[in-house]
């Protein structure tokens, strides 16, 4: 039998706005607008307002003590980062950060998601015990470490000791070439937890008759999980790649706490050397100048990442 | 005269005392406008020790005079102080009452017209102060004063830990070269001689400017900061620096040097697991209220038997009070400080083991190891503040803070330290 919606639809039609816009307005509009504002207004308000502020002070000169003060410089500041060796070294340690704790991130969250997935003893307690770094304020984080790490109230080099390797004892945050990998570890260490979550929830969506499927056609545990497994995840891997991205290029608290920047700006990244500028050295402006292109970096990967690394097919 | 005459004068008396109330009771009306009242905001960074102690026994003594005027105290943590001053100072939601650490911080609020002008205050009781050049030259601003010393800090003493020199037959020593001769001796037989944590840049500048000053004296350093003769990179600067290295590439200094923080270091020391530690006044300001626990014994900080300003020392003013110009109740600030910088005010904070900069009460009042470090202070002849004080911040806060570190490190040599400290300040200068 043959079904006839048209008139349904027209009716439909003729009681409702012509246009789209004004459809959405006349049926959820009034609904959403509740909704919507108190988000609206804090996002307004604590982002998009202060974010406003720094770019229009990034133009600026100004000490930071009276806001009559504060005097137009045009593109001055972002000239004076070019002779800037110290926003350079940043800048290199931003990046390598980036590189270094996204790929530990996002390896570590997935391998251990895979294992857990697997519906091993324990497997649900392990879950919450990776989880729980993530749940501990950076501050916190820091100053642990910072006490973990020191070559003479802490407990590594002592430990290293005790076991016979005590040639690798050393200074561990007070060592150029130390530091900064050390702090992408640690950084890892605090963030893997979420993503392994995340990464959980994506493997639990994947329906068990694609594994099925692939078991009854003689593939193998790690065939599954190349195969079927893997692809699926790759929307999943795009977004926990671009949020760790986007976390390790803010990365201030960690760095702040451990090593100030140091030693000698071994550690120095891109926000803690703006806040030096801003906070320290009583130059706003520049201080603003470097968030800014802190900022735009951050804006060209989400970019990438939303325009390139959008799957078209997924279950 | 009669009846009726009497009640046209008494009339005319009535009269004329009706008008002249106004008169009589204006100045008691003005009088009790005139009596501040309300809430004081003040701000401080006494956080620990003394200070903490101090500022809490001074609120207690003021709040117990119930007179109108009530403390508000936020206490910050050092750390955060200075940024969260300026914030409140340039959002416009300054305290009533303000304490800072003068000098560059005086000169910064003052030039952006955010502090009031105490001139006057100070010319009526400057009588009062100890040390006096001292003190206004961290208050001063283009001639004029802007707020009112508080505390001297000096960094001139080295804090011992006498059973551990005892248990390595090291007496303490008098002069640079037995303070040598003690570490090696320590380290000889595996000990620490130094507890040092270099982390935040401010105590290796300390035991920089130690030597600074027994090279360079403090007229010396002035020259170079203030660019009338001398420079960072002249030789007796770069010797500064060389002998601060010494102490490292000598492993005088605990393992941590580089990357361990003040509290760590001081840790190490009151552990018992090193012999010396070198820190301003401030160490000892709270020991009357909680004693360490271990015994400590203060020496005066090792002269070089070469030192070419046998009586120059470092010192500075760490804490001065002003009002901010947008406070609320300017007026009650005055008051509470005017009383805070009392004999009555100044006996509290120096009784807490502050060195109160108000003259007398030290010697009247304070704990006999403050009143020791406070003779010491005021036999010296010229004392040199904190230079990250008076350097541009970011010279001293970058150049020389990080500069010590890269010392420590080997990262920089003493020329090349020396060299950026001079880059960067004649930087500042165009």
């Amino acid at each position: 039998m043959e079904i006839n919606a048209a008139p349904v639809a027209e009716v439909a039609a003729a009681r409702l706005p012509r246009t789209s816009t004004a459809r959405f307005w006349h049926r959820e509009g009034l609904l959403l607008i509740p909704f919507l504002t108190p988000a609206l207004l804090f996002y307004a308000v604590f982002l998009l307002l202060p974010l406003a502020g720094t770019i229009a002070l990034s133009f600026t000169e100004w000490s930071g003590f009276n806001v009559a003060d504060i005097e137009w410089v045009g593109l001055a500041n972002f000239e004076e980062l070019g002779n800037d060796p110290i926003f350079w070294q940043s800048l290199r340690h931003n990046l390598t950060f980036l590189f270094g704790s996204v790929v530990l991130k996002t390896a570590v969250a997935l391998l251990l998601a895979l294992a857990l997935d697997q519906n091993l003893p324990f497997s649900n307690f392990f879950r919450g015990v990776y989880l729980m770094p993530t749940v501990i304020s950076l501050v916190v984080v820091g100053i642990v470490f910072t006490l973990v790490l020191s070559p003479s109230l802490g407990l590594v080099n002592p430990l290293l000791e005790a076991i016979g390797l005590g040639d690798y004892t050393r200074a561990w945050l007070g060592d150029p070439d130390t530091v900064l990998p050390l702090i992408i570890v640690i950084d890892a260490w605090h963030g893997f937890g979420l993503y392994m979550f995340l990464f959980i929830s994506r493997l639990i969506a994947i329906p068990q008759d694609l594994h099925d499927a692939a078991f009854v056609d003689g593939a193998s545990g790690v065939q599954d999980i190349l195969h079927i497994t893997l692809p699926l995840m790759k929307s999943m891997v795009a977004m926990v790649v671009l949020l760790a991205a986007i976390e390790s290029l803010k990365m201030f608290a960690l760095v702040f706490i451990l090593t100030r920047g140091g030693p000698n700006h071994a550690s120095e990244v891109l926000s803690s050397w703006a806040y030096f500028q801003g906070f320290t050295a009583n130059k706003v402006g520049y201080g603003s100048a470097i968030l800014v292109v802190l900022l735009i970096i951050t804006f060209i990967l989400a970019y990438i990442q939303v325009t390139r690394f959008q799957p078209k097919d997924e279950y | 005269m009669t009846k009726h005459t009497h009640a046209r004068t008494l009339h005319l008396l009535v009269v004329v005392l009706v008008l002249l109330a106004p008169v009589f009771t204006a100045p008691m009306r003005g009088s009790a406008a005139a009596q501040p009242s309300g809430e004081v905001k003040l701000w401080t960074e006494f956080t620990a020790g003394g200070e903490k102690t101090g500022i809490e026994a001074l609120i207690a003594a003021w709040q117990a005079k119930n007179n109108g005027v009530s403390i508000n105290h936020r206490p910050i943590g050092n750390e955060q102080f200075f940024t969260v001053i300026r914030t409140g100072i340039a959002g416009g939601e300054p305290p009533d009452l303000l304490q800072w650490e003068g000098y560059q911080q005086t000169r910064d609020f003052a030039k952006a017209g955010q502090i009031v002008d105490l001139t006057e205050w100070w010319n009526t009781h400057k009588a009062n102060f100890d040390l006096q050049d001292a003190a206004e030259r961290a208050c001063t601003f283009e001639g004029k004063i802007y707020c009112v010393p508080y505390t001297y800090h000096t960094g001139w003493q080295v804090y011992y830990n006498p059973a551990i020199l005892e248990e390595n037959g090291i007496q303490v020593p008098t002069n640079y070269e037995e303070f040598l001769a003690a570490a090696e001796t320590l380290k000889g037989n595996g000990v620490t001689p130094i507890a040092f944590g270099g982390k935040d840049g401010w105590p290796g500048e300390h035991w920089y400017m130690a030597f600074l000053v027994q090279r360079c004296g403090v007229a010396g350093v002035y020259s170079a900061i203030e660019g009338t003769g001398a420079k960072f990179t002249d030789p007796c600067f770069v010797q500064a620096a060389a002998d601060f290295q010494n102490l490292v590439e000598k492993e005088y200094f605990s393992q941590g040097a580089a990357s361990d923080d003040y509290g760590t270091a001081q840790a190490i020391f009151l552990s018992g697991q090193a012999a010396f530690f070198q820190t301003g006044s401030w160490f000892a300001s709270g020991w009357d209220q909680t004693p360490p626990e271990i015994e400590i014994g203060i020496m005066p900080f090792p002269r070089m038997a070469d030192s070419a300003f046998p009586n120059d020392v470092t010192g500075a003013v760490t804490h001065t009070f002003g009002i901010p110009t947008a406070a609320e109740n300017p007026e009650a600030a005055m008051a509470v400080l005017d009383w805070m910088a009392s004999p009555e005010g100044a006996a509290i904070w120096a009784q807490n083991g502050n060195l109160s900069m108000v003259a007398g009460a030290v010697d009247t009042s304070a704990p006999q190891t403050i009143k020791d470090l406070w003779t010491n202070v005021k036999a010296a002849q010229a004392a040199l503040p904190w230079i990250e004080n008076e350097l541009p911040p970011g010279v001293g806060e970058d150049k020389v803070y990080t500069g010590t570190v890269a010392l420590i490190t080997g990262d920089m040599t003493p020329e090349q330290f020396s060299q950026s400290i001079q880059e960067a300040l004649d930087a500042s200068r165009t």
